[in-house]
């Protein structure tokens, strides 16, 4: 039945019709997508030619699956091939200190290093699978580093290989005690490459190599993993995954993961300022004030995670089913992200020198604190996700 | 109708076989339920992994390792008694005791159907439900006929008073009666909150999938399920719609099964309901008739003037318990004050933030407290919506940091939403929590005070 209709209600098919065609669209654009529309997907004409029909009808609810495969492909699988690609980078970086420690090396090694932390951190809101198999996620690669620990056994004259490097605790090898060697705010760089000089300087970049090598060799099996076996396991989750056996596990294993790692934003900022730090304190990168660029790191994985981006690639998003279920959740949310990521910008640095009490130490962490209510309540209600863990039964 | 009246009806003897029947489906469903608490690790998970509890009392704590295991063991032995009929009142009345001290060593575990096992449980240990097809029965049988009549008691009859039954249909009619009061209220009925949030989020199960994702399907669901709980009871008592009603509770039941994570808790219901059959439904199913050799059914008598008074006190009490929150100021699914013990099943989605502060006195030198270092994921989760667990929380760490020499007061600031709303803070963010008394809420607990587009929000979410 065909009856004119009020000029907003028009409005309203044309905007629902532009979602169903959004999240009915057959393929997902591959990793090395651009992010651009499907060849076959519906042309705009035919989109406004429909909106007659689709007025009758309530917008089709965002598919949570396709969420799922675009979040799996635009994103995670991307991220940590990036990932990937700068752990190789480091690792040859590393192998060419070891070869000729000078300023040059020295800086490369720097550069390489960062952006092997920035790509690391920005997984780390969906480091699930893989990354906590593999025993990469607490240890090797984030676990703070003992310095006494590690210059003890750089002075004996122990064999150092591959094998004996993984004998070794966490606390002398991973990207933080690669910064422990690169870095040191107490010393100028020439200062620096004379510890790269003499015999025990050759012991001390080749032990870097090693670590290059062996950080390079973690990460690429996560990234491996992701991309063998545990994307499509997310992807299908309740639906014949056997990591997942509810779609909604696999979102509540995301977003628990980000609540965490959202926590641990918080921690670090508080502690690397000074202030009062979990009885576990979280890794920071003191010595190369690298410590902003972590979190910002977390919170753009994070934010990614949630609307599904990656550079220009955009697919349809967590935000969308949160927006379909409580458009006010998503925009608080948005909102909260865009506020934590300025204030953050607006911290000093180094963050151990500005204090727990500096304004824009305290703006930081309370705009972290709106990102995490803002998770833990609206994202999370508006999901029926589970905050926490649990096997617990519910009536 | 004279108390005399009521007394004698209560008195009448039916086939006990129906009694018999719910003792070994309902021992058989906790044997399960303890089986599979302990395979799933569940009991490391609740007892031995926290380092903090929330009990229903100051002086209940778990027992030490590996006592709560040790605990969970008898818990099984002695659902097999019920079920076998082995000193069955005895066996209930045991596994009563243990499975609520359990149950209640940490509030962050409250169930439902916890509670109502321990009801069931109360309730079996003082009808007699082991009359026929029990160990029990059978010695007492063989016994008397071993040493004849005059040496020996009689077996027991093969019968039992009414009320024994009316009394196990009353507390399985109070489930679904107070579980469909709960649900007359505008988020359900109107906005089909809270499935509005749930069936959408099983998209994936299988078929019915896409069906759940529809706007309208959370509302009719809302409607169906207030509808079932509030009549259930009445169709299951009326004899013509009995078949088709138990068939009812059934598809009900298993429906939630694939839908929602409620443990045992359906296939308790399907088991306790039951009850509603005609008495002798058991002895028919399995066609063996009411022993004829065994002595005579008792001669109708009223029941006794204690029992019918400790039966009214019963029934009051639980029937005063599920409605005390009508004494409390507030909303009772944000203040949960009279939450628990009241068959609110199902009935939000409820997920907050905490984060408590402690400040030292007299210095006033705050530090955040990191909840993950005292609790367990799933009690973070439990306490962060449920003010008192908070308080109770609060009043720890005071006595933890009283301990180590520090005067501490606590704060919280808690911010919660409930069906999909805009986060609201839950508790007054400058009230010392540590010299707060639970049992007041004393303003320390805010009302909740939506926005006028809140509602329009939480619309949304059930479209």
């Amino acid at each position: 039945v065909s009856r004119p209709r009020p000029p907003g209600l028009l409005l309203a098919a044309l905007l629902a019709t532009a979602t169903t065609c959004r999240d009915s669209r057959p393929a997902v654009p591959d990793a090395a997508s651009d992010g651009a529309p499907p060849a076959d997907a519906p042309a705009a004409d035919g989109a406004a030619a429909d909106a007659e029909l689709v007025a009758d009808t309530p917008p089709a609810r965002p598919d949570r699956q396709q969420v799922l495969r675009d979040l799996v492909q635009l994103v995670i699988l991307p991220s940590y091939a990036e990932l990937r690609a700068r752990a190789d980078d480091l690792a040859l970086a590393l192998a060419a200190l070891a070869q000729t420690a000078d300023a040059p090396t020295l800086t490369a090694a720097r550069q390489a290093w960062r952006e092997t932390r920035t790509a690391w951190r920005h997984t780390a809101a969906f480091g699930i699978g893989p990354a906590d198999d593999l025993a990469v996620t607490g240890g090797i690669v984030d676990e703070p580093t003992n310095g006494p620990r590690l210059e003890a056994l750089l002075a004996t004259s122990a064999p150092l290989d591959a094998t004996a490097l993984r004998s070794l605790p966490a606390q002398v090898r991973g990207l933080l005690a690669v910064e422990y060697l690169l870095f040191d705010p107490a010393l100028a760089d020439p200062d620096l490459l004379l510890r790269f000089a003499g015999q025990a300087g050759q012991r001390r970049v080749g032990y870097l190599a090693l670590l290059g090598a062996e950080l390079a060799l973690k990460l690429g099996a996560v990234a491996d993993g992701w991309g063998a076996r545990f994307g499509a396991e997310v992807v299908e989750a309740g639906r014949g995954s056997t990591a997942f056996a509810r779609e909604r596990d696999a979102y509540d294993a995301l977003l628990n993961k980000s609540l965490a790692v959202i926590d641990r934003t918080i921690d670090s900022l508080r502690a690397a300022a000074g202030g009062p730090a979990p009885s576990t304190p979280p890794p920071l990168t003191l010595r190369s004030d690298n410590v902003l660029a972590d979190l910002d790191a977390d919170l753009l994985g994070f934010e990614d995670l949630y609307l599904a981006r990656r550079g220009p690639a955009v697919g349809l998003a967590v935000a969308d089913v949160v927006r379909d279920m409580n458009a006010a959740a998503d925009a608080q949310m948005r909102l909260s992200l865009t506020e934590a990521r300025a204030a953050l910008a607006r911290v000093p640095r180094p963050v151990s020198a500005a204090g727990a009490d500096n304004p824009a130490v305290v703006q930081a962490i309370t705009a972290l604190r709106a990102v995490k209510a803002a998770l833990a309540t609206g994202i999370f209600a508006a999901l029926g996700a589970s905050v926490g863990f649990s096997d617990n039964d519910g009536d | 109708m004279t108390a005399t009246d009521l007394r004698t009806r209560l008195g009448r003897p039916i086939d006990a076989s129906a009694l018999a029947a719910f003792r070994i489906v309902f021992g058989s469903l906790l044997l399960v339920a303890i089986v599979r608490y302990a395979a799933k690790g569940m009991i490391a998970q609740a007892f031995v992994e926290p380092r903090l509890f929330f009990p229903l009392h100051d002086w209940l704590r778990p027992l030490p390792a590996p006592g709560m295991h040790l605990c969970f063991l008898a818990l099984g032995v002695l659902a097999v008694m019920l079920m076998v009929g082995l000193r069955a009142r005895l066996a209930a009345a045991l596994f009563c005791l243990l499975f609520t001290y359990a149950h209640f060593v940490d509030l962050t575990h409250y169930l439902n159907h916890y509670w109502l096992v321990t009801l069931l449980t109360a309730i079996l240990a003082v009808i007699p439900c082991a009359q026929v097809w029990s160990v029990d029965a059978h010695l007492a049988r063989l016994a008397h006929l071993r040493r004849g009549t005059g040496h020996h008691p009689p077996p027991p009859p093969a019968t039992v008073p009414v009320w024994t039954l009316w009394l196990l249909r009353f507390q399985i009619g109070c489930v679904y009666l107070f579980a469909g009061l709960a649900k007359l209220h505008g988020d359900w009925l109107v906005r089909g909150l809270p499935l509005g949030i749930w069936l959408p989020a099983r998209s994936d199960a299988a078929v019915i999938g896409p069906l759940l994702t529809h706007p309208g399907t959370a509302l009719v669901m809302s409607w169906a399920g207030a509808a079932f709980d509030l009549t259930i009871v009445g169709w299951l008592l009326w004899r013509r719609s009995r078949p088709f009603a138990y068939l009812a509770v059934v598809a009900f039941h298993l429906a939630t099964v694939p839908l929602f994570r409620l443990g045992m808790f359906p296939w308790f219901m399907m088991a306790a309901s039951l009850v509603f059959l005609p008495p002798g439904w058991a002895r028919r199913l399995v066609r063996r008739p009411l022993p004829t050799a065994l002595p005579a059914a008792p001669a109708v008598r009223p029941i006794g003037r204690p029992t019918a008074l400790a039966l009214a006190a019963y029934v009051l009490v639980q029937l005063a318990l599920p409605l005390r929150h009508l004494a409390e100021a507030g909303e009772v699914r944000w203040t949960e004050r009279g939450f628990r013990f009241a068959w609110n099943v199902m009935l939000m989605e409820k997920t907050g933030v905490a984060e408590l502060t402690v400040r030292e006195l007299p210095s006033g030198r705050e530090r955040p407290v990191p909840l993950r270092e005292h609790l367990t994921p799933l009690q973070v989760k439990m306490m962060s919506t449920q003010p008192d667990l908070i308080l109770s929380f609060a009043r720890a760490l005071a006595v933890q940091e009283r301990r180590q020499g520090r005067e501490v007061a606590v704060f919280a600031d808690v911010l919660v939403s409930l069906n999909g709303r805009p986060a609201r803070r839950l508790i007054d963010p400058t009230v010392d929590l540590a010299a707060r008394d639970h049992r007041l809420p004393d303003g320390w607990i805010l009302a909740r005070e939506d926005p006028p587009e809140s509602s329009a929000a939480a619309t949304a979410a059930g479209r």
